[in-house]
């Protein structure tokens, strides 16, 4: 895992855990840097992580300006577009999720500038974490539209990388990949095809008529134009499996534009342990199976 | 004998001249790289969009410019002292290579486009000056010779 736009100091820190322990590094100005290690939150330390504030590593005033300084090769102006959606991509598929003023004109976000904390999330791959569902969600050969569900950080992206894989040795057909934020770099195959770096609604249009997958599948679905792209591409005779933001199946009919039926499955993860992870399956009529 | 030794004199004080008037053309030769930069990143801002680190890896000249430009970029210090630069110049360069690249497309078009005029004045001033002072050493290295060799004969 390629760490090197990080401060030495940070790096030297990390230099002492194990980085597949490590899920996110939270930086804010001023305060004391955390990190998502093993499912707890925990103070970065000169040796490792703890659970004492006293002894951990402040974040200073450069050490945000130097990593985007580093990761956008001082050339914000070449990395609007992302920065404009609150994130950068380091290498690896590392996310960055930018917290600072945005500057808006006319409701759109121009620009994001003062950055003054920093999400920075690394992609992992679990292999067989998803072997739980794959016998609900394949059904005869048959792939089910299925929704997977759960609130951030439970490793709904994870699990998505987990399918895909699956799916390809499976080789049922050709799995398209919508990835957005260029979170499954690290995912490989001879059935797969990726369309990257574009908005959810126009990769489905590009990706439905250029590539004709069999199976799309695509993370984090937001706002009501998610949803119809959704509702036009199961019209058209694709299989879909999504992941959503949702702490249960209450809260997700709640969302605006989520409608009944279009998913033959809702995937509910219950926890981030991938070693045993609580997992419910629903059906259509939203029966636990 | 002491003929030649004049000569020696005179040909010595005119490339003294020569050298004492070298801290104009560095001058020169820095702010006609600095324009050139500022040109390129007005390109790259306005059209192909790839970073300043990719601009500075297809350079191909290493002059004391494009060093101090890398070098800031990786250690937010100068590489080494420009001394034929005035501090007005300085604070210039430290200014503009704090800013360069630190923010959207709009913002670079407005910053590289009133660099642009201010390094062109600086160029412009930089130039008149080398073509005033390269004239006048090597005329004063001249004059010195020639006193020297006056008293050789």
């Amino acid at each position: 895992m390629n760490l090197s736009f990080l401060p030495l100091n940070i790096r030297q820190a990390l230099s002492n855990l194990n980085l597949e322990d490590v899920y996110e590094i939270r930086l804010r100005k001023g305060f004391a840097i955390k990190i998502l290690y093993n499912g707890n939150f925990l103070y970065l330390v000169n040796n490792g992580v703890s659970k004492l504030r006293e002894q951990a590593i402040i974040c200073d005033d450069y050490a945000i300006d130097e990593i985007i300084n580093i990761v956008t090769e001082h050339s914000l102006y070449a990395f609007n577009e992302q920065i404009c959606k609150g994130y950068l991509r380091a290498d690896n598929g590392i996310r960055i999720g930018l917290g600072g003023e945005c500057v808006v004109d006319n409701d759109k976000i121009i620009t994001i500038k003062n950055f003054s904390s920093l999400n920075i999330r690394i992609p992992h791959q679990v292999k067989g974490c998803a072997k739980k569902i794959i016998n609900s969600i394949i059904v005869d050969n048959n792939v089910l539209n299925t929704l997977i569900i759960s609130p951030p950080l439970f490793g709904k992206t994870t699990i998505l990388k987990d399918v895909a894989c699956f799916l390809n040795e499976l080789n049922i057909g050709t799995i398209m990949i919508i990835d957005e934020r260029g979170e499954f770099e690290s995912i490989k195959g001879e059935n797969i095809d990726f369309i990257r770096y574009l908005d959810k609604c126009k990769a489905f249009n590009l990706g439905i008529r250029a590539l004709a997958p069999r199976v799309i599948i695509t993370d984090e679905l937001l706002g009501g134009e998610d949803w119809k792209c959704i509702d036009s591409a199961v019209n058209s005779g694709v299989k879909i499996i999504a992941s959503c933001h949702a702490k249960n199946i209450k809260e997700l009919k709640l969302k605006n534009g989520f409608k009944d039926k279009l998913f033959d499955r809702y995937v509910l993860l219950r926890d981030c342990n991938f070693n045993n992870q609580q997992i419910d399956v629903y059906n259509e009529d939203f029966i636990k199976l | 004998m002491r003929i030649f030794i004049g000569i020696l004199l005179l040909l010595l004080s005119i490339y003294l001249g020569y050298i004492l008037s070298s801290k104009y053309r560095k001058r020169l030769s820095f702010f006609n790289s600095f324009y050139e930069f500022n040109n390129t990143v007005s390109n790259e801002v306005y059209f192909s969009q790839s970073t300043i680190l990719q601009m500075l890896k297809n350079q191909e000249k290493e002059d004391d410019f494009i060093q101090n430009v890398k070098e800031y970029l990786q250690n937010k210090k100068l590489k080494f002292e420009l001394k034929y630069l005035s501090n007005d110049d300085l604070e210039f360069f430290n200014n503009y290579l704090k800013k360069v690249g630190g923010s959207d497309k709009k913002t670079q078009e407005k910053f590289l486009e009133n660099a642009n005029v201010q390094i062109e004045k600086k160029l412009n001033a930089a130039r008149d000056e080398e073509k005033k002072y390269r004239l006048l050493y090597i005329k004063l290295g001249f004059l010195v010779g020639l006193i020297a060799l006056i008293i050789c004969l």
